[in-house]
């Protein structure tokens, strides 16, 4: 019929008039209050962080490994292995401890916080007979002063966690909370490798490596 | 009004009708916006987009799909799943950025999580931008310029049909809407190894020499074993043991202070075998340990042999068997 078609023109043209509106598109437009509100409230319903302005951090991490915090560093670049091979020990006896030095620094592009955990390794096969090695990390220096049977050397400082056993899993010597902002050299590290007093007779002549893993996080907040 | 007026109102309108969508989708679904902070989930999912998540329970979830949780210390990681454990409402995962090497080093429990769905590059980038100072600066800036456009006076007296129906809703979705920043956090290990750690093995002294000492008219005869002291750090223990019986007849520890390669001697005499008879065999079993630990013994041992000797006057002690 000519008026049901002339009442749907209208009733389009209207619905046409209504979104043209300036008024109309910017209320819709104040719907964008939404991400303002998001910023402002979320931390009234969420338990998570707020987005804030410029946290956004492309670029990669770079943890790098030393002796000394004078260098020479290694383990350049993402995801390197290095070697510690100064940690070495020819002549161990029960009860005996031997402190060497070790560094961490943060060279790429963004804060993290690392850790590390000790576990067996594989060059030579682990040859020791129920895990007689401790291991534990110091944020100080090694002290090498004794040098008379049994030989006990320190590490000065405090100790980053309690001795661990070395097994073939994972032992945190250092918990993952230490904080390296990007450019920073931690401070000097102390190793600290002992054979227990009970390490039993069959571990003469055995042969064994330590494997310590570092592990940094990327700060975001 | 004029053209640029016009479609910049239009290009607003679209923009805040998303937000409310999402803001709706956000309060009826628990969609949740997320900023990816950080380009561990790179390429597909670099740093700067905007992601979309979606609460679902743990049983449905499968390797391979990206999720958003929280860490130990409250920070929102969004990764993948790579491995997951557990049976029944609860699954323990194990998440790895796509772009970094080896997978978190933290295990996530979840019962309930919330599952990336889609993404956007860059819309992350304009998000963050909003909620820094220039950013809301500019944001009430536009409030202000489309309350002016709403509320203003039209010369011929306007109608206000749409103003009050859409306020509501807009004033209640703000209040409610939450978008959350995500740490997919890059990651670098070093795998550090020491050098080698090699134990102690302890050498057995060399055999003992044998010499017969005293014996003055017979009497007091003793056998004196000598041998190199091979480490400062050892000791040694003695058996002597009748050799026809095998019953032991003496033991002992001699520590010795002198150097490496300094003389130990030890004294084999009647008094020590107890002796009661002459022609009689012992051996003299020698066998070096640490003295720190004495459970650390050479692995082999040396025997001598010595023998008594009945005179008219007194039992001695003789080198080498009867």
């Amino acid at each position: 019929m000519a008026s049901d078609v002339a009442r749907a023109r209208h009733r389009r043209s209207a619905w046409r008039s209504w979104l043209g509106r300036g008024r109309t598109r910017a209320l819709l437009s104040l719907g964008i209050l939404l991400a303002f509100g998001a910023v402002g409230t979320s931390a009234y319903w969420t338990d998570t962080a707020t987005v804030t302005g410029s946290t956004i951090t492309s670029g990669s991490m770079d943890l790098q490994v030393a002796q000394t915090t004078a260098g020479p560093w290694g383990a350049v670049g993402t995801d390197t292995a290095y070697s510690a091979s100064h940690i070495t020990i020819s002549d161990l006896t029960p009860s005996e401890a031997y402190a060497f030095p070790l560094a961490v620094r943060n060279v790429g592009a963004a804060d993290f916080t690392y850790g590390a955990t000790a576990t067996q390794g594989a060059s030579p096969a682990w040859g020791f007979v129920d895990t007689p090695i401790t291991v534990q990390v110091f944020a100080g220096s090694p002290v090498t002063t004794d040098t008379t049977y049994p030989i006990q050397q320190t590490c000065s400082g405090t100790q980053l966690a309690a001795a661990a056993t070395v097994t073939t899993g994972d032992t945190t010597v250092i918990p993952n909370t230490r904080r390296l902002d990007k450019g920073v050299t931690d401070a000097q590290l102390c190793v600290l490798v002992s054979m227990v007093s009970t390490a039993d007779n069959s571990n003469q002549g055995k042969q064994g490596q330590i494997r310590l893993d570092l592990a940094a996080t990327q700060v975001t907040s | 009004m004029s053209r640029l007026r016009s479609l910049l109102l239009s290009l607003g309108a679209i923009v805040g009708s998303l937000c409310v969508l999402v803001a709706i989708g956000g309060v009826v679904a628990g969609v949740n916006p997320l900023v990816f902070r950080s380009g561990s989930m790179g390429p597909d999912i670099p740093a700067g987009a905007l992601g979309f998540s979606r609460p679902v329970p743990a049983t449905d979830l499968a390797v391979g799909d990206v999720v958003s949780v929280l860490t130990s210390d409250r920070t929102r990681v969004t990764h993948r799943i790579v491995d997951i454990a557990g049976t029944g409402e609860t699954r323990s995962l194990t998440l790895q950025g796509d772009a970094n090497g080896t997978p978190d080093t933290e295990t996530y429990q979840v019962g309930r999580t919330d599952r990336l769905f889609w993404s956007v590059p860059l819309l992350g980038y304009a998000v963050a931008w909003l909620g820094s100072p220039l950013g809301l600066f500019l944001l009430g800036g536009v409030v202000l310029g489309l309350l002016a456009v709403i509320f203003k006076r039209r010369p011929q007296g306007g109608k206000r049909r749409a103003t009050a129906l859409m306020a509501a809703p807009v004033a209640v979705a703000v209040v409610v809407a939450s978008t959350t920043g995500t740490a997919a956090a890059f990651t670098d290990t070093a795998p550090t190894s020491s050098g080698t750690l090699t134990a102690h093995t302890v050498i057995s002294q060399a055999a003992p020499v044998c010499s017969n000492e005293g014996g003055i008219l017979g009497l007091l005869g003793y056998s004196e074993l000598t041998w190199s002291h091979v480490d400062t750090r050892y000791e040694y223990a003695y058996t002597a043991t009748r050799v026809s019986t095998g019953a032991v007849v003496a033991t002992g520890t001699i520590t010795p202070a002198g150097p490496a390669n300094s003389s130990v001697t030890l004294d084999i005499t009647a008094a020590l075998l107890s002796l009661t008879l002459g022609n009689v065999d012992f051996d003299v079993t020698i066998r070096s340990r640490l003295t720190q630990t004495s459970s650390w013994v050479a692995a082999t041992a040396t025997v001598s042999r010595v023998h008594s000797v009945n005179l008219l006057v007194g039992l001695s002690v003789r080198c080498g068997p009867a």
